[in-house]
C-alpha cells in the first residue's frame, strides 16, 4: 500500500538578536525583556519551529534574546488528496478509467505517482469515506528559518507593548525609546530586516562613553565577552550583584552596616547602568542632627543614594552611589554628587529649623487653608471629624479611658505636618515628621507613634498599624475619607480612583481582622459615625451612601480573602451574608474552608441543596412534634434538636469548625429522611409539617451564607 | 616657566561656546523672547517652529520667570528669574545623543572623567497642551539638562518630531566653577551673577509674593485672553500667541500671590491651554496656505 515521504530532521542554529534603544527607563527593562522572550516563544511556536528556552539580557541601551537551538528549517509536510474510489478508477482489465487519468492530470501527477490508499488511513482528507480510494502526495517543504526571521523579528518587535511609547522618525514606528541599532543573527550570518528605519547587521557598539566604536558580532559567547571588555554587562542579575559586592566591601571599608532590606535601590541601580561602579561619598557631620529619617529620604528620593549606619542604627556621614562609568580619578565625580546632596541638605536642614520654631498643636488652625477635598473641605475640619470618630469607636470597643484621651490627642495632631516644610518638600516623610515633631513637643509617645502609624498601610499589602491607638485613628482616617467621597459620590469606578479608595478600604479591612478587639466594632455604627460628622458640617446628609459602601467594603474584604486563599464558592457563599462585622465573615469562611477538606463536607452539600430546592421560595415554617409519623421525620427531628443544643454553646466558644461537624451529623438522618417519606404530602398539615422541618434545618446552615453556591463534588 | 593656570569658564564664556556649537551645527542663533516666559519653550521659535513639517534649527539663551521660585535672594539654587540655554532641532537628527555629548565637550567637559546618564523623565506642559518622551541629563549626579524628543504641542501631534535640548545654564556653570551659590557665579572676570541679579531676586519675590496687585493681574489675565482670542479671530496668530504667554505670566504671578484655590488653577490653566491650542492651529493653517516655505530650503 502507500507510504507518505518523512520529512527530514532539522538541524538547530542558535539566535541573537539585540536592539540598541538610547535609554530605557529603568523600570520599563525587565517587564520589556520578558515580553520580548513570551513574544519570541509565541512567534517561532506558531511558525512550526521547535527551539531552547529563549534567553534575555538589558541594559538602558540594549535589549538582548539569545536561543540558543532554533530549528534551521519548518518540517517538510506532506498533504494527501484524494482522487475517484479504486473501484472507479480501474476498468474490470485493470486499465486505469478516464476519472483515474483525469485526477492525475488534475494533480499534476503521472499515473505512476498515484497510489492507492484506505480512506481510514488518510484522516480528515477522505473523511467519511470507506473503501479504497486513489491518492497523490504531495511534499510541502518547509521555509527556511532563516528566511521566516525576516519577518517574524520585525513583528516580535512591533508587538512589544510599553508603557509610555514615542515617535522620533518619520517611519511612524513607535517605541519606549528611540531605536539606533539592530544586530540580527541567525547561524551566524544576518537576519536582513529593517524595523524603524534601522537596518539589522553584525554589528554592535561598545559602553557609549568608554568604547563607543563598532565591533563585529560572531556568536553569543564572542558578544558577550567582546562586550565585558568593553564595559558593558549584558546581564542584569551580574550587575545587581556586582553592586551588592562593591557596596559590601565599601560599608566595610567604612565599618559600617547596610540595609538592604529594601532591594528596589540596588535594582534600580543595576538597570540605570552597563557598567556598574559603587563609590562612597561623604557629608559634613554637622548634618547629622536632623533627623535620619530625612536624610535618607534626601537620599533615596531622586538621587538614589543608599545611607550607611554604625552598628547602633545611627546613621554615618556617608552615601554610596552606582556611577556607569570606570576612571583614573573618582574624586571629581565624587566631589559632584556631594555637592548635590549637601544643597538638598541645606534645603532640608532649613526647613527642619524652621519646622522646630512650631508645635504641631500650633499647625491645627493654619490646615483651614489646606483642602481636604473640594466639595468635604479643609484638612481642618476632617481633624475635628477625625478627633470625634475615633473617640467614638475607641469607646465603642471599650478603650480605657487613659488610651481614649491618647487617641484623641494623636486624632488632633495627626494631619499637622503636612504644612511642615519638611512634608511639603518630602511628602513620603508625612506621618514620620509628624510623629518626629510630636516627640519633640513632648507628647505621649504613644500619640506621636499613633500619628505616623495611622496613615499604615501605605500601600497594597504594607504592614499595618502596630499600636491599638494607631490602629484605631488608622480605622477613623480611612472610614472619614470613605464616607466622605461615597457621601459626595466620588466613587471609583473602572481603573479611575483618584483618591486610591481601594487601597484604604482594603486597608481597613486588614486593620479590623488583623485584632480581637475590633472583633465587635459594628462596620454600620461606624460608618453612621462617620456620617453624622459629615452632616454637623453640613457637607451632606444623605444616608443612602450606606448600602454602595457596604458593597465595596465587601468587595474589599472578598479581596482580602482571595489573598488568604480562600475558594471562590465559598466566599460568594458567605459574603452573601449581611455584612456588619468583617471579622466574623471572615472566621466563618476560613471554618468553611477547612471544613470543605472533611469527607463528610460533600455528602453534606449534596443533602443540603436537596433540602433547600424542595422548599418553596420564601417558605417559612416550624415542625410540630405531634405531626410527625415516620421513623425517619422523627429521626431527624430529633437530631436537630441535639445538633441545636451543641451549636448554641460552640457559637458561644467561637467553634465554628465545631458547627460545621454537629452540623453534618444531621448528613444520615436527612438522607434517611428523603429516601423514606414523601415531603409532599397529599395531607396539606403534613405537607407544611415537614416542609417546616426542612426550613428549620436550612435556618441551622444560615450563618454560613448562601451554601447553596457551593461548588461540592457530588 | 610656570604652567599655565587651569582656566575655568565665565558664565558668558558658558553660553558663548554653547552659541558657537550650535551654530556649527546649523542652528539659527536667535535671541530670547522679549515676553514673560516660563521656560525656553515658551519662545515662539520652540512652540510655533516645532509645528508643521518645515524643518526649523534654533539655538538660544532664554530668560525664563517662575514667580513661585522666588527666595529673596537668599537660597543658593532657587532663582525666580533665571537663564535656560534651549536648543531645537527639527526633524531630531538620528546622533542628537551624541551631539549633545559632543555640546558638553565644547565647553570643556571631559566626558570619560564624568558619569554622565539620562535619567527618564516624561515631560509635560498642561499650559501648553504639550508633551514628549526624554530625559533629564545628570552630570555627577546634578540635573543640567532637559532633554525631550516632543510629540505633541498645542495638541497638534509632531511630523516630523522635534527634539528639544534645554541646558540649566547656572547648573552648568556652578558645576563648572565650582561654586556653591549661583551668586558666586563669575559671569565675566570682574563682574558676579549676584552683581547682575541678587537685587533683582530680592525685589520681584516681594512683588510676586506680597506687592503684586491681585485685582490687576486677575484683569490683566482677562484681558490677555481676551485679546487672544479676538487676535485669532482676525487670523493673526503670533500677535495671538504673545497674549496666550502673557497670560501664563499673570496665572503664574497670582499662583505666587496665592491668589488661585485648588479648583480655580484647572480652570486657568484650561484657558491657556485653550489659548494655545488655537494659535498652534492657526499658526499651522498659515504656513500652509503659504506653501510651507522652509520646505523649498
Amino acid at each position: 500500500m502507500s507510504t507518505p515521504p518523512i520529512p527530514n530532521k532539522t538541524e538547530r542554529f542558535p539566535l541573537l538578536i539585540e536592539i540598541g534603544v538610547e535609554e530605557i527607563p529603568s523600570n520599563v527593562i525587565a517587564p520589556s525583556l520578558k515580553q520580548l522572550a513570551t513574544l519570541s516563544a509565541k512567534a517561532l511556536s506558531s511558525a512550526k519551529l521547535s527551539f531552547s528556552e529563549p534567553q534575555v539580557y538589558g541594559t538602558p541601551r540594549r535589549m538582548v534574546l539569545y536561543i540558543p537551538q532554533l530549528d534551521a528549517m519548518q518540517e517538510t509536510t506532506t498533504d494527501a488528496v484524494v482522487g475517484p474510489p479504486e473501484r472507479a478508477a480501474y476498468d474490470p482489465s485493470g486499465k486505469p478509467t478516464a476519472a483515474a487519468n483525469g485526477f492525475a492530470k488534475s494533480q499534476g501527477a503521472a499515473l505512476s505517482e498515484i497510489q492507492i490508499a484506505a480512506a481510514e488511513s488518510l484522516g480528515d482528507a477522505a473523511k467519511g469515506k470507506k473503501g479504497n480510494y486513489l491518492v497523490v502526495y504531495h511534499l510541502k517543504a518547509g521555509q527556511k528559518t532563516s528566511d521566516l526571521l525576516t519577518t517574524i523579528i520585525p513583528d516580535v518587535l512591533s508587538q512589544l507593548h510599553f508603557p509610555r511609547s514615542m515617535r522620533w522618525n518619520n517611519t511612524g514606528v513607535t517605541f519606549v525609546r528611540p531605536v539606533r541599532s539592530i544586530l540580527a543573527l541567525y547561524n551566524t550570518k544576518v537576519i536582513p530586516f529593517s524595523f524603524a528605519g534601522v537596518s539589522s547587521g553584525k554589528q554592535t557598539h561598545g559602553h557609549h562613553i568608554m568604547s563607543p566604536d563598532a565591533f563585529e558580532v560572531s556568536d553569543f559567547e564572542q558578544y558577550r565577552d567582546t562586550l565585558a571588555r568593553r564595559y558593558v554587562f549584558i546581564d542584569p542579575d551580574e550587575r545587581a550583584r556586582q553592586i551588592e559586592t562593591q557596596i559590601q566591601a565599601l560599608a566595610k571599608e567604612k565599618k559600617a552596616v547596610l540595609d538592604l532590606s529594601d532591594r528596589s535601590l540596588l535594582w534600580d541601580a543595576a538597570y540605570t547602568v552597563e557598567y556598574p561602579k559603587a563609590i562612597c561619598g561623604n557629608f559634613e557631620k554637622a548634618f547629622l542632627n536632623i533627623p535620619k529619617e530625612i536624610i535618607i529620604t534626601a537620599m533615596a528620593e531622586h538621587q538614589g543614594y543608599l545611607p550607611l549606619f554604625k552598628k547602633s542604627g545611627d546613621l554615618l556621614p556617608h552615601f554610596l552611589t552606582t556611577l556607569n562609568i570606570e576612571t583614573k580619578d573618582f574624586s571629581i565625580i565624587q566631589k559632584g554628587n556631594e555637592r548635590v546632596l549637601r544643597a538638598r541638605l541645606v534645603d532640608a536642614q532649613f526647613y527642619f529649623d524652621e519646622d522646630c520654631k512650631k508645635t504641631l498643636a500650633d499647625r491645627i488652625i493654619p490646615l483651614q487653608r489646606v483642602t481636604f477635598q473640594d466639595k468635604l473641605g479643609t484638612m481642618y475640619e476632617k481633624v475635628s471629624r477625625l478627633t470625634a470618630l475615633s473617640v467614638f469607636i475607641a469607646r465603642n470597643i471599650g478603650c480605657p479611658e487613659p488610651d481614649v484621651r491618647i487617641i484623641e490627642r494623636a486624632a488632633q495632631l495627626c494631619k499637622s505636618d503636612l504644612i511642615s516644610g519638611v512634608v511639603r518638600e518630602f511628602t513620603s516623610l508625612q506621618g514620620t515628621m509628624g510623629r518626629i515633631y510630636a516627640r519633640r513637643d513632648g507628647e505621649d509617645p504613644a500619640a506621636a507613634f499613633a500619628i505616623e502609624e495611622h496613615y499604615l498601610p501605605k500601600f497594597s499589602g504594607g504592614p499595618l498599624p502596630h499600636s491599638l491607638p494607631g490602629q484605631v485613628l488608622a480605622i477613623a482616617d480611612k472610614l472619614d475619607t470613605l464616607t466622605g467621597c461615597f457621601g459626595v459620590d466620588l466613587i471609583p469606578t473602572g481603573s479611575e480612583d483618584p483618591y486610591a479608595l481601594r487601597r484604604q478600604g482594603l486597608g481597613l479591612i486588614q486593620i479590623l481582622l488583623s485584632q480581637n478587639i475590633f472583633k465587635s466594632l459594628s462596620l454600620n455604627a461606624a460608618i453612621e459615625a462617620a456620617r453624622h460628622q459629615y452632616e454637623i458640617q453640613e457637607k451632606f446628609s444623605d444616608d443612602s451612601l450606606l448600602k454602595p459602601l457596604s458593597r465595596f467594603l465587601k468587595q474589599r474584604l472578598d479581596a482580602h480573602m482571595q489573598t488568604a486563599g480562600l475558594r471562590y464558592d465559598l466566599r460568594e457563599a458567605v459574603l452573601s451574608c449581611e455584612m456588619d462585622r468583617p471579622a466574623s465573615l471572615f472566621d466563618r469562611a476560613v471554618a468553611l474552608s477547612s471544613f470543605s477538606q472533611a469527607a463528610l463536607f460533600s455528602p453534606l452539600m449534596t443533602a443540603f441543596k436537596r433540602t433547600i430546592r424542595i422548599l418553596p421560595k420564601g417558605f417559612k415554617g416550624k415542625a410540630a412534634p405531634d405531626l410527625l409519623s415516620d421513623p425517619a421525620e422523627k429521626q431527624l427531628y430529633a437530631t436537630l434538636q441535639s445538633v441545636r443544643e451543641t451549636t448554641e454553646r460552640l457559637w458561644q466558644e467561637d467553634n465554628l469548625t465545631g458547627v460545621l461537624e454537629a452540623l453534618a451529623t444531621l448528613h444520615s438522618p436527612l438522607n434517611a429522611f428523603f429516601d423514606a417519606v414523601m415531603v409532599m404530602d397529599k395531607d396539606e398539615r403534613i405537607r407544611q409539617n415537614r416542609l417546616g422541618l426542612l426550613f428549620e434545618i436550612k435556618q441551622e446552615f444560615e450563618p454560613f451564607g448562601d451554601l447553596s453556591r457551593v461548588v461540592a463534588e457530588e | 616657566m610656570y604652567p599655565s593656570p587651569k582656566k575655568t569658564l565665565t558664565f558668558q564664556e558658558l553660553f558663548l561656546s554653547l552659541h558657537q556649537f550650535w551654530a556649527d551645527q546649523g542652528c539659527i542663533i536667535h535671541q530670547s523672547y522679549d515676553n514673560e516666559v516660563g521656560a525656553g519653550t515658551f519662545h515662539p521659535a520652540t512652540f510655533l517652529r516645532a509645528l508643521g513639517p518645515e524643518p526649523w534649527k534654533a539655538a538660544y539663551v532664554q530668560a525664563s520667570r517662575r514667580p513661585t521660585d522666588g527666595r529673596y535672594g537668599e537660597n543658593p539654587n532657587r532663582l525666580q528669574h533665571y537663564y535656560q540655554y534651549q536648543v531645537l532641532l527639527k526633524p531630531a537628527p538620528d546622533n542628537i545623543q551624541d551631539l549633545y555629548l559632543e555640546s558638553l565637550s565644547s565647553f570643556g567637559l571631559s566626558l570619560t572623567s564624568h558619569d554622565i546618564r539620562f535619567v527618564q523623565d516624561d515631560w509635560e506642559s498642561p499650559t501648553l497642551g504639550a508633551w514628549g518622551l526624554g530625559w533629564e541629563v545628570r552630570l555627577d549626579g546634578m540635573e543640567v539638562t532637559q532633554f525631550t524628543y516632543f510629540q505633541e504641542i498645542g495638541g497638534i501631534a509632531l511630523d516630523p518630531t522635534s527634539v528639544e535640548i534645554t541646558y540649566g545654564l547656572e547648573r552648568v556653570a556652578m558645576y563648572l566653577q565650582e561654586v556653591d551659590n549661583v551668586y558666586d557665579l563669575a559671569w565675566t572676570d570682574q563682574v558676579t551673577y549676584g552683581d547682575v541679579h541678587h537685587e533683582g531676586e530680592v525685589q520681584f519675590s516681594e512683588h510676586n509674593f506680597n506687592a503684586a496687585n491681585v485685582d490687576a493681574l486677575k484683569e490683566g489675565f482677562n484681558r490677555s485672553q481676551e485679546e487672544g482670542q479676538a487676535l485669532i479671530s482676525k487670523d493673526l496668530p503670533l500677535p495671538a500667541y504673545d497674549h496666550c504667554i502673557k497670560s501664563s505670566h499673570f496665572f503664574n504671578l497670582l499662583d505666587a500671590r496665592g491668589a488661585i484655590s485648588v479648583t480655580e488653577r484647572t480652570g486657568y490653566i484650561a484657558r491657556v491651554r485653550g489659548l494655545a491650542r488655537a494659535c498652534a492651529a492657526s499658526y499651522v493653517k498659515q504656513r500652509e496656505e503659504a506653501g510651507f516655505p522652509l520646505l523649498k530650503r
